[in-house]
């Protein structure tokens, strides 16, 4: 019983604009991740 | 000897503070109520900040004050431009929604006459920091370290001389400590000295100052994060971990001024007050020469006194 | 109009049947966002409740009820809850539902994630209050967590986990949502025309992205601190207690925003449907509300004055926070602009945000006195500032998530909601809630520093009053819980589609309630139908 969206029913430009979108914004959470190590690393 | 730099010391920010002084008179007559009751110490029903007793508390005073005013004056007319709006633009009026949405002229004003307030309250503000930011020409410093949860004071050098072994713990005096423990039954209003009721704010050894004189303190801590304030200084000033913090006092009036820690520091973290006695600098005097005397033939025999040579040196 | 474009698919127009699989399995953007508020409920409950234990230690001097260290698990608790359990989960239900209706999409562009975000947190907030009843007790340190204190909590690990945990939820929901309003919008639905609302939600997610790991990474420095003998904030091990600082605040002060950008949001879709006229300076409320958003980034330390920040520090982020002062401003008098010339009724939900832009304003100026660094000396870690942001964060975003609800549970229910019974619960809030928080402002400025248990007898006349004021507030709260609890299962009146008169937008252009599916057609965006298609500027 999943919407449509859940049952892949995008379409293609949608789920690629999705999926563009996600990647873009997973790589902004890893590198503000890394920001507090590296800042302090720069310090030492 | 020394008061004439005391002297010019005060010169600058009390300048500043008459401008201060006019502006706030200027924009919040109303304020004169509140600051004609401002005193030291906390009073039942005190409504506004301290003025405080030194050369330098009145800027925090002041600026809270001209603050104020400024926020009460936008205050009346954003609010009761939406009062009117509410009154008069109500459909039970019949009023006809209007279809305009933007006003270009409008905006502009509104976005700058906040500017141009704001530019006013920095510059009072920055005037304040830079005065309180100067440490230089201290005749006086003490060492201020915060254990949980007590405080401990070093007396460094006064006048330009080392003070050889003066230091002690400063802690919750005994009949507040009673007092506040849990189910004690005791009545928090009989805690008193003299008239003035000290419940939580009374401590076994005050930190004693002489008035007229700059003093420097140099603030750190052994355990965790604490902060060193008495609200009649104008300051608080965290003591931190290996880390030494500066800060500048100048009293003017002799009196006793309490204050408490003010950064959460564990679960004594209400019951570590801080008091200070100013005195005169003849009466300081003859109590640091009565110090100096009963810690000098056996500094082993008071732990309390350890020696201030061996603070540690390596924070600096 | 859109209705015909979400015409019925009888097959796809009704929720599962089982109690199990609707909920926990659902993928449902209407039945998640109805998940998370009343997840958000609960927690505001919880939350009030440990609110309710404080206030009842302080009714007067004298330590009559609890431990200091309990009470310390008490301030630290409230605040943990109130905002990532209360007022976060809030705002991320109301957008859940309202944002894919508001932007013609089906549902969220990552459906699955969306149940995942929401599952996450009921076990987050399970592990963080389990720790209350474990030997060695809760964390007692704040919610700041300001190493070395919270170092000395036995229970760090178990919070630090659930902040992960929050974190990890926090971030799919950003990310869902910034995926969702890039990619799923109706054709014909630019970008600025979307309602503030969701434009607030937007520039919020980015904030979550950019912040959230931070505070992971701040926190897990906590956690290899204490059990796995590194030095990030050891001074003994050259390490700086004030790094931790630096960096949680540079989480934390976007942190602030993410709680009051969406109540902007929702505050700019309400003033204009009960005034009746479009929003005033549309693309000015927009930029406003990005222009904060970036602030935010650059006055962390505004929370540090005592630390003993070097002096060009100081006076920089003075400058900085003053600056925000400027674009909140702009939005205030916007909303008062759109009232003006306009036709106002006075339903609940206006009601609500009525109050919301005076008492918010007033936690506005108290932050810019608060930005005054040499004043800040003195108000730094008072009463003063809890009353501020008490007045920034319950009578700003609490009040902006009370009036989303009366203004959206006519749609999410079908029902109207009972209007006296609403007016009530608003007219004993906003009354009790000045009488809670007013009086703070006036200890903090006497001297009174926060998070004590007892306090000289000096701020025994304010503290009673304003426990008084926070017993009668907390028990209004009972008022709201049974306008929803009955609005929800026992109401008979029914809501139009377009509950309020004045209302504009997709979301007002499908039944009331609304149906499982909506948009599964992307409906036809015709400008007037929009709050602010039709207006040029």
């Amino acid at each position: 019983m999943t919407s449509q969206a859940a049952n892949g029913q995008l379409g293609p430009k949608h789920r690629h604009g999705v999926r563009r979108t996600v990647l873009v914004l997973a790589i902004v959470v890893g590198a503000f991740f890394l920001l507090p190590f590296v800042q302090i690393l720069l310090m030492k | 000897m020394t008061s004439g730099s005391i002297r010019t010391d005060g010169a600058e920010p009390g300048r500043g503070l008459g401008i201060k002084r006019a502006v706030a008179a200027a924009l919040a007559p109303m304020l004169a109520l509140c600051a004609g009751i401002a005193q030291a110490n906390p009073e039942p029903g005190q409504l506004n900040m301290t003025r405080g007793v030194t050369t330098w508390s009145g800027e925090p005073y002041f600026l809270n004050n001209v603050a104020l005013g400024v926020c009460v004056v936008i205050g009346i007319v954003v609010f009761g431009a939406m009062f009117i709006a509410m009154f008069r633009f109500r459909k039970s009026r019949g009023a006809v929604p209007e279809k305009w949405s933007h006003n270009t002229t409008v905006e502009i004003i509104w976005t700058a006459i906040p500017v141009l307030i704001l530019m006013a309250l920095a510059w009072m503000a920055t005037g304040g920091l830079v005065s309180f930011a100067d440490t230089t020409g201290a005749q006086m410093t003490i060492k201020v370290t915060g254990y949980q949860w007590k405080w401990r004071y070093d007396y460094v050098d006064y006048q330009g001389k080392p003070v050889s072994k003066v230091g002690f713990m400063s802690r919750l005096d005994e009949l507040s400590d009673k007092t506040r423990q849990l189910g004690s039954g005791m009545d928090p209003y009989a805690v008193k000295t003299g008239n003035e009721n000290t419940y939580l704010l009374n401590v076994d050894k005050p930190l004693v100052l002489p008035i007229h004189t700059k003093i420097r303190f140099v603030i750190t801590s052994e355990d965790v994060i604490h902060s060193w304030w008495v609200p009649a200084f104008g300051w608080k000033m965290d003591a931190i971990p290996g880390i030494v913090n500066s800060a500048w006092t100048n009293i003017n009036e002799a009196g006793t001024y309490r204050g408490q820690c003010a950064e959460l520091c564990g679960q004594d973290h209400g019951f570590m007050p801080i008091v200070v006695k100013a005195v005169s600098q003849e009466d300081f005097n003859k109590w640091l020469a009565a110090q100096e005397q009963a810690n000098a033939p056996a500094p082993a025999a008071t732990p309390a006194a350890a020696s201030t040579a061996a603070a540690p040196a390596g924070h600096g | 109009m859109a209705h015909e474009a979400t015409h019925d698919h009888h097959d796809h127009h009704h929720a599962p049947q089982g109690f199990f699989q609707r909920w926990v399995m659902s993928t449902n953007h209407k039945d998640i966002g109805t998940l998370y508020l009343v997840f958000s409920l609960t927690m505001f409950f919880i939350g009030g409740s440990f609110a309710m234990v404080i206030r009842a230690e302080l009714f007067k001097p004298g330590l009559d009820l609890v431990q200091p260290y309990f009470f310390n698990e008490m301030t630290t608790m409230h605040a943990l809850v109130m905002i990532f359990g209360a007022i976060m989960p809030a705002f991320v239900g109301l957008g859940n539902w309202m944002i894919p209706l508001m932007i013609g999409a089906p549902d969220m562009a990552l459906p699955r994630m969306n149940n995942l975000s929401f599952w996450i947190l009921p076990f987050a907030f399970a592990l963080m209050l389990s720790t209350l009843f474990l030997p060695g007790g809760g964390p007692a340190g704040g919610w700041t967590m300001y190493p070395p204190l919270s170092l000395q909590s036995s229970s760090l690990a178990y919070v630090v986990f659930a902040i992960h945990l929050m974190g990890i939820s926090s971030i799919m929901g950003a990310i869902n949502i910034i995926a969702t309003i890039l990619n799923m919008r109706a054709p014909g639905m630019d970008l600025l025309k979307m309602p503030v609302f969701v434009w607030s939600w937007l520039i919020t997610a980015f904030l979550l992205i950019a912040v959230m790991p931070v505070l992971a990474g701040a926190v897990t420095m906590l956690l290899t601190d204490k059990y796995f003998g590194t030095s990030f904030f050891n001074p003994g091990g050259g390490g700086d207690p004030v790094l931790y600082q630096h960096v949680f605040w540079f989480f934390g002060h976007p942190e602030v925003y993410i709680m009051i950008l969406p109540a902007f949001g929702i505050i700019s879709e309400i003033v204009p449907t009960f005034a009746r006229k479009p929003i005033f300076g549309y693309r000015a409320m927009v930029y406003a509300i990005a222009c904060i958003a970036f602030l935010s980034f650059i006055v962390w330390a505004h929370h540090m004055f005592a630390v003993g920040l070097p002096l060009g520090a100081d006076i920089f982020f003075m400058y900085a926070t003053m600056l925000i002062a400027v674009p909140t401003g702009v939005k205030v008098f916007n909303w008062v602009a759109t009232m003006w010339g306009g036709s106002m009724t006075f339903e609940t939900p206006m009601l609500f945000a009525v109050a919301f832009i005076i008492l918010f304003t007033i936690g506005g100026f108290s932050g810019l006195m608060l930005a005054l660094v040499p004043a800040d000396f003195q108000y730094h870690d008072t009463y003063f500032v809890v009353a501020h942001f008490h007045y920034v964060l319950v009578t700003g975003a609490a009040f902006a998530i009370m009036g989303g609800t009366y203004y959206w549970l006519p749609k999410w229910t079908g029902h109207m909601y009972n209007e006296f019974w609403g007016k009530v619960h608003f007219w004993c809030s906003v009354v009790f809630v000045n009488v809670l928080f007013f009086p703070q402002h006036f200890l903090g400025l006497a001297g009174m520093p926060r998070r004590i248990p007892d306090y000289n007898v000096a701020f025994a006349n304010f503290n009673m009053i304003s426990s008084i004021g926070g017993f009668l507030f907390g028990a209004s709260q009972l008022i709201f819980l049974g306008v929803v609890v009955h609005c929800a299962f026992f109401a008979r009146k029914k809501a139009a589609d377009r509950v309020w008169e004045g209302a504009k937008g997709l979301e007002w252009t499908v039944p009331s309630p609304a149906p499982h599916h909506t948009f599964e057609v992307p409906p036809v965006v015709r400008d007037e139908e929009l709050a602010h298609g039709h207006v040029d500027d």
